[in-house]
């Protein structure tokens, strides 16, 4: 029984990617998408976010979260929990 | 832990808690073990932001398990959001103007144009189309984002009543459509340098808590550049929360708007707070004389006579949620559980963005963004995913530019999360924050801004 759950669940995650990663980083990434385009990818000046290091994006977004400059980004970044940052760094990371 | 490794065993958790349940595990619905995988019905009303929003993410996250329908009154959406931009001709409604069944097609959804009626006894959401035949839709799910209507004084429908939205005397124009082009071609008559735009403010909530200053400001920037003078008067039913500084009544962008009111448009704005609208007349139509009678906060009446009078009524959640029971008595807008939006009376009926009742504004942006949690929410009932675990709790963002003037734009911004305690979406704010000042790059933000929100709404 566990290796049939442990199967299926395999076959689910494989199924469900880009869609939906199992945590909340589809949902939470998704959020970004008012401003940046769908998927990450913008139309027009703003930055694509899709595709980039998730490194780079955690770091950039914890960096506007320290900084007191008055920016629509950096009372973005303050809406999130550390652990947010890196499930949408993590999930934007994987779009291509 | 790595994160698939965390997943692995919250699939695993998942697996025996809906066996020990007695239903069948939701993961061999996506076909991975056994075949005929359930498919839900999930119909979606309305077709601004956030009912566009829903109907694409619900399909996004649903694939072949959800099966959406798409309601909307017409097979096009006009959208608000820059539409303050039509006023001085720096874009047409046809700009404005996006296809809900082009975008269903692309996202393998299923379009319907007509007006909705929910029969919740019977499950079934009944269409009816402009030629009067009727498209029964039965339901697992409904997702309601209908928008607002409006309790209008009755001296307003007097003076408008039986007249087309693009000639109204009195436009609103607070749904992008005929009333917007009405009032450019209203604005477009006003004489040179002496004549007087009135804007009545509601009591918030209200859609769009900048919007009206917005429109001010571009009616102001108008007045100012090309008719070389006039006035623009605020009545404004909201009371200051400071007594001492009336501008403290302004809903939104306090900083932006009372420098734009005292500054650039200090010889054309007059700012009147606490001033409840009492009576509208008109005489000569369209383009006629129009007046306003307001009690003011020392309980004094002024009647103020003008060219052009916007009133934007009291607003309320659109008719449908009304008619289908869920509102209670002495309330305007839909009682939800904030994690999913379900509504209180029907859990499954969904109501997203300005007709549900929260702390997060009515704007387009924000019930896009409410949308998602809705659809997201709705995939984990379905069990399609995993449910949240404690700490994924619902986060939403609200985001705006404002144009101050043709060239100059403003911004606002604000975050909210859920709060198991109070169970409301609260607001963070850390995250609250607004333009230092009036910009040029702010301008050309809004528009990119605005691109990638209808892009990500309309599928354009």
């Amino acid at each position: 029984m566990t290796g049939y759950r442990y199967s299926a669940a395999l076959a689910l995650l494989a199924l469900a990617a880009p869609y939906a990663a199992a945590d909340n980083g589809a949902l939470l990434a998704s959020q970004c998408y008012q401003c940046h385009g769908p998927n990450g990818r913008s139309k027009g000046e703003i930055d694509t976010i899709a595709g980039k290091s998730a490194s780079d994006i955690y770091g950039d977004m914890r960096e506007m979260q320290q900084k007191p400059d008055v920016d629509i980004m950096h009372a973005q970044a303050r809406i999130y929990t550390d652990a947010e940052l890196r499930a949408i760094a993590n999930y934007l990371a994987t779009l291509r | 832990m790595d994160i698939k490794r965390r997943n692995l065993l919250r699939f695993a958790g998942l697996g025996a808690a809906a066996t020990a349940a007695g239903i069948a595990p939701t993961l061999t619905r996506v076909g991975a073990v056994e075949a005929a995988p359930v498919v839900r019905k999930v119909v979606v009303i309305g077709g601004g932001f956030g009912g566009s929003t829903v109907a694409k993410y619900l399909k996004l996250w649903g694939q072949a398990q959800v099966e959406v329908t798409h309601v909307s009154l017409a097979s096009t959406y006009v959208s608000p959001i820059l539409s303050n931009l039509v006023l001085n001709g720096q874009k047409s409604l046809a700009s404005l103007t996006f296809n809900l069944q082009t975008a269903a097609t692309k996202l393998g959804i299923r379009f319907v144009a007509g007006s909705a009626a929910i029969d919740r006894g019977a499950r079934l959401v009944r269409v009816t189309h402009d030629n009067g035949t009727e498209t029964l839709l039965d339901y697992d799910k409904v997702v309601l984002s209908p928008g607002i209507a409006f309790n209008t004084l009755p001296s307003m429908l007097a003076a408008n009543r039986g007249i087309a939205g693009g000639k109204l005397p009195i436009p609103h124009a607070w749904q992008a459509g005929p009333q917007v082009g009405n009032l450019k071609a209203q604005i477009d008559r006003m004489p040179s340098s002496s004549g007087v735009f009135v804007l009545c403010i509601p009591k918030a909530p209200y859609r769009c808590p900048p919007g009206p200053y917005e429109r001010a400001c571009v009616v102001a920037d108008i007045l100012k550049r090309v008719k070389r003078g006039g006035r623009v008067v605020i009545f404004d039913a909201n009371a200051p929360t400071n007594p001492a500084d009336k501008y403290t009544a302004i809903q939104a962008e306090q900083h932006t708007f009372s420098t734009a009111f005292t500054g650039a448009y200090g010889s054309i704005v007059e700012y009147v707070p606490n001033a409840t609208l009492l009576e509208v007349g008109t005489t000569g139509g369209q383009f006629g004389t129009k007046t306003a009678r307001v009690r003011l906060g020392d309980g004094s009446v002024r009647t103020q006579t003008c060219n052009v009078l916007n009133v934007l009524p009291e607003h309320k959640a659109g008719a449908i949620a009304f008619a289908a029971d869920l509102i209670p008595v002495g309330q305007r807008f839909v009682p939800v559980d904030q994690q999913s939006y379900a509504s209180l009376a029907d859990p499954d009926i969904h109501v997203i963005g300005d007709a549900h009742d929260s702390k997060q504004p009515k704007a387009g942006h924000v019930a896009n963004s409410e949308a998602k949690v809705c659809a997201d929410a709705i995939v984990r009932e379905f069990g399609i995913l995993p449910p949240r675990t404690a700490e994924e709790v619902p986060v939403t963002n609200s985001a705006c530019y404002s144009p101050i003037s043709s060239t100059t734009a403003s911004w606002l911004t604000v975050g909210f999360r859920y709060d198991p305690v109070s169970r409301q979406m609260v607001r963070i704010d850390a995250s609250l924050a607004e333009a230092e000042q009036p910009s040029g790059d702010n301008y050309k933000m809004m528009l990119a801004w605005a691109n990638n929100l209808f892009a990500d709404t309309f599928s354009v």
